[in-house]
């Protein structure tokens, strides 16, 4: 049976600051388990969330994201903020992760009803290198913490 | 002196990785065009030196994980030949359903997502599904089956960890045989109807000019993306092994990717186009139907056909990724294959055809099985000095049509040019090694 939430954390923990999202995973996996919440690394690739969904209503996502804020900033989204971003650019396998939340929901009917919710961290870096910057570090803990708060409300 | 001007493409969209375009104009002639990578280097292969070779194919598959498989099976059959080793029939067609898996996942997106949306004049995939809703919700389904593909047989749908040398840690079970076969056949339909709408689209003749193309030949006497033998379109032949015969790597200023030429000093195509203009006579089924359909004049000089030839290949690869599922239904059911082996001293090169074009791993063991040398040319590495030379010819097009042409059109259509070889750049910058 479906839980009532996913967790997925996109990026690479060896593009720096893109290592956010894993980095948050692994913070929640190290809290340990949620009642009905199911948290999982995403890659790269946000068009893989399909093959990680089991049904839950509530997908919850952690990536980095880039609106000018001083790093570090956490930037929470909502449903609608967050599908109402227009496609800026992708790669060849990787679209923006709106653009592919779209996708998603145009290819497997079951997901249109899916409510999704970003928690988006500022990079500071984005090159290849090992390890979040400080101010990105700092943010680790308190999206894991608002995550686990807003789970248990 | 006419004044001259400089087009660029600072960020080129919908590739994977990070280049742009740089094309520098005086009057009517096309001065300088180059295809920048500024995507860092990787320097896999200088980290490879000393590894054990157990460790190399967690190692490579990193370059890239969109390619992951890709290099994976490459990777595992170099390290095989060093090692002398004679892959079974099981393990021969597991590795080419995972290649079939990963092709299916990348011509997926890269025909429906990223080409098409440019021929039909849409922004994106999902402004295209405004008028053509069953083809944008088929592709990601389709994409997702590769993906499953390559789970079934990898372990996981990147960085393969089921595939080892010698063979495989757990055979995929016949139930889940069975299940990816049912949905490769269903793919079939849906996919002729892809061909009938890419029938009925014109596609651009800018960097139309005569090519010389490279691909394997086949192994067997149909289309395959394995083979042991190098063959260009003008009828030379290479063993794979002598592979640096043929093709000659160089730096170049604008580019932290190294470009290719053959001995010659000619720039070459690798890739959908290529395979299809050396074999396609060798295509059966309804992968020939399409192949006739959209080449009726066979294949044409021109880049842009790329794309087309990319949905011939998807339908192949569905084809005969059933074929593959029914030869491995027929062999007895078994928890693991590995073949047993002896560590000795050795050198071997793999080549593969995988989506963007022939893929070389090379490697080379001492009596340990510590890795001596390591090389690794990429199809995108070979691609991009022909890109150039494709993009040079379309800017001359287009200009000599129109010389007041919009900068914006001429932006596009170089685009348009890039992304027909589908570059992948995270695989390029692996290549450059600081000597």
């Amino acid at each position: 049976m479906a839980g009532r939430v996913l967790v997925v954390g996109f990026g690479s923990g060896l593009v720096a600051d893109d290592g956010i999202g894993p980095a948050v995973i692994r913070r929640l996996e190290a809290l340990g388990p949620v009642p009905g919440v199911r948290v999982e690394h995403g890659g790269q690739d946000s068009l893989r969330l399909i093959g990680l969904w089991r049904g839950e209503p509530e997908v919850w996502l952690v990536d980095a994201i880039v609106r000018g804020a001083p790093p570090g900033t956490v930037h929470c989204l909502g449903h609608e903020e967050l599908l109402a971003i227009p496609q800026q650019h992708g790669t060849a396998h990787q679209l923006s992760l709106p653009e592919s939340l779209r996708w998603l929901a145009l290819s497997y009917p079951d997901m249109a009803a899916v409510r999704y919710r970003l928690w988006g961290v500022e990079p500071e870096r984005l090159e290849l290198g090992v390890g979040l910057s400080p101010a990105v570090a700092r943010a680790v803990d308190a999206v894991a913490d608002e995550v686990r708060r807003a789970a248990g409300r | 002196m006419p004044a001259g001007r400089t087009v660029t493409v600072s960020h080129l969209g919908r590739i994977e990785g990070h280049g742009g375009i740089s094309v520098r104009i005086v009057g009517d002639v096309v001065h300088e065009v180059n295809m920048d990578v500024f995507e860092g280097s990787r320097y896999y292969e200088a980290l490879l030196k000393g590894r054990h070779f157990l460790e190399v194919q967690g190692i490579i598959t990193r370059v890239c994980a969109i390619c992951s498989a890709s290099h994976t099976v490459a990777a595992l059959t170099a390290l095989e030949k060093a090692l002398g080793l004679q892959q079974s029939a099981r393990v021969h067609h597991l590795r080419g359903l995972l290649v079939l898996g990963a092709t299916v996942e990348s011509h997926a997106l890269h025909v429906f997502a990223l080409a098409l949306p440019d021929f039909l004049g849409f922004p994106s995939v999902i402004a295209m599904a405004a008028e053509h809703p069953r083809e944008v919700a088929f592709a990601l389904r389709l994409k997702q089956l590769g993906n499953r593909i390559q789970e079934l047989v990898g372990g996981r749908a990147i960085h393969p960890i089921n595939t080892l040398v010698g063979g495989f840690g757990r055979l995929p079970g016949a139930s889940a045989l069975r299940s990816i076969r049912e949905e490769l056949g269903a793919a079939l339909d849906p996919l002729m109807g892809t061909v009938d709408l890419v029938a009925s689209i014109a596609v651009p003749d800018w960097p139309a000019q005569e090519t010389l193309y490279v691909a394997l030949k086949p192994y067997e006497d149909a289309y395959r993306f394995r083979g042991e033998e190098l063959c260009t379109s003008r009828g030379e032949r290479h063993p794979v092994e002598s592979y640096r015969d043929l093709v000659r790597e160089f730096t170049v200023e604008h580019s932290h990717a190294k470009h290719s030429a053959l001995a010659s000093g000619e720039t070459y195509m690798v890739g959908s186009l290529a395979r299809l203009k050396l074999w396609g006579h060798l295509l059966r089924g309804r992968a020939r139907e399409a192949f006739e359909r959209l080449f009726p004049r066979g294949v044409e000089d021109n880049a842009l056909l790329n794309n087309w030839a990319q949905l011939v290949e998807l339908i192949h690869c569905v084809e005969r990724g059933m074929e593959v599922c029914d030869i491995l239904l027929g062999m007895p059911e078994e928890a693991s294959e590995m073949l047993a082996y002896d560590v000795r001293a050795g050198r071997g090169v793999g080549a593969l055809e995988v989506p963007r074009g022939t893929l070389f791993h090379e490697y080379e063991l001492d009596e340990e099985g510590r890795v001596v040398s390591a090389n690794v040319i990429t199809p995108t590495a070979q691609n991009l000095a022909n890109v150039e030379r494709d993009m040079r010819r379309a800017v001359e097009r287009m200009i000599a049509k129109d010389a007041a042409i919009p900068e914006p059109r001429l932006k596009l259509g170089l685009e348009m040019v890039a992304r027909a070889y589908d570059p992948c750049i995270s695989c390029s910058v692996h290549v450059v090694r600081e000597r």
